[in-house]
């Protein structure tokens, strides 16, 4: 499901949610965490979330703003970008050949 | 709060601790968000990541002007090593002598300890070549048992010339470690070596009997210098940092 992020490790999830979250612009550490829960409804915790952040920064994945005030926003790259299509995409596909599946094995 | 955030190391804290409180004063953490952090401070310790905990950076490569390359120095230590071991072999099997008291005949052992020193005394000027133009202390002394070191290769029966070419390796080595040029672990086995000698000698001057004869501890104490020579032709071989040599191949 995260290919892309397995060397992630338990962060691999949380950091998906949060490409997603910044894929449509820029978003701070509460904004990404209020969203995420939105979009999965599993809550993200503090330490999650900065675990994530700090990982997908150092691979280029996110880029940090300027802070407004204390709160920096981050964004998505280019590579972040491509990143997360392939994963959508991968994502997509998997969803799709199991409703396929499961279609043909009806009654 | 801050008692939590005191658990994550200082580079993390250093990029992310005001937005990170900035986040906390906005979502007041509950239990297992308080659990969350601690999971996320044991994180950040056990895989701390390279952006926030850059290595200090290496020296650039050194400029090196010697008449050798290090990658020969080292390998002529490295032979020098062998053949100090060879004369030892040859000196503790040199011929009893009588003459008003008895003693080991080393003289069929001059030719290839005079060698041997010279070998050392190679690798002695390539490590002196590499290290920072201001370690001045280090380069004097490397200067002071280069010398030393060449007289003693033509008189060695003047064991105060191997105390002084032992003393001035030792601070090179300490300082070609100290300044990241070196392994620790080359200095430490050249610096053990020296100490291990002067053990032997102490000891048998103490009066302790050693256990392959009484004629022959002097030579068992020169056997232990050795490490002379192969912590040298180590740290030429294998230099904790690349060294510009123009004689041979980037060695790193």
């Amino acid at each position: 499901m995260t290919q892309g992020l397995t060397e992630f490790g338990r962060f691999a999830e949380p950091s998906l949610y949060i490409l997603l979250s910044l894929s449509d612009g820029p978003k701070h550490g509460y904004a990404i965490m209020t969203d995420v829960e939105a979009i999965s409804g599993v809550p993200l915790g503090p330490g999650t979330l900065y675990g994530a952040l700090a990982r997908l920064e150092q691979r280029g994945l996110i880029e940090a703003l300027e802070p407004e005030e204390r709160r920096r926003p981050y964004r998505l790259t280019a590579i972040g970008a491509t990143n997360l299509t392939v994963q959508l995409e991968g994502l997509a596909g998997f969803a799709r050949t199991g409703l396929e599946r499961l279609r043909e094995a009806a009654p | 709060m801050t008692r939590l955030i005191a658990l994550y190391p200082g580079p993390w804290r250093a990029r992310y601790e005001d937005e990170f409180l900035a986040l906390l004063s906005q979502k007041p953490p509950d239990p297992l968000d308080r659990i969350d952090i601690v999971r996320g401070a044991i994180d950040a310790r056990l895989h701390p990541l390279a952006a926030l905990d850059p290595r200090p950076e290496l020296p650039e490569p050194l400029p090196y002007n010697g008449p050798w390359s290090i990658r020969r120095a080292g390998f002529l230590s490295l032979i020098g090593g062998f053949l100090w071991l060879a004369t030892i072999g040859i000196a503790i099997n040199g011929p009893i002598v009588h003459d008003g008291h008895a003693y080991r005949d080393p003289s069929a052992a001059i030719p290839s300890f005079f060698l041997s020193v010279v070998l050392l005394l190679v690798g002695l000027w390539a490590v002196g070549a590499t290290i920072p133009s201001t370690s001045r202390v280090a380069r004097t002394a490397a200067l002071v048992a280069g010398l030393a070191g060449l007289w003693w290769a033509i008189a060695p029966w003047m064991l105060l010339l191997a105390v002084v070419l032992c003393v001035g390796l030792a601070i090179l080595a300490i300082e070609a470690a100290r300044t990241g040029r070196w392994r620790r672990s080359d200095a430490a086995f050249l610096v053990s070596g020296i100490a291990a000698t002067s053990a032997v000698i102490i000891a048998a001057v103490a009066g302790f009997k050693a256990p392959i004869g009484e004629l022959d501890v002097q030579f068992m104490a020169l056997a232990m210098l050795a490490p002379l020579w192969f912590a040298t032709a180590d740290g030429l071989l294998r230099p904790a940092i690349p060294v510009a040599d123009p004689g041979g191949p980037a060695v790193a």
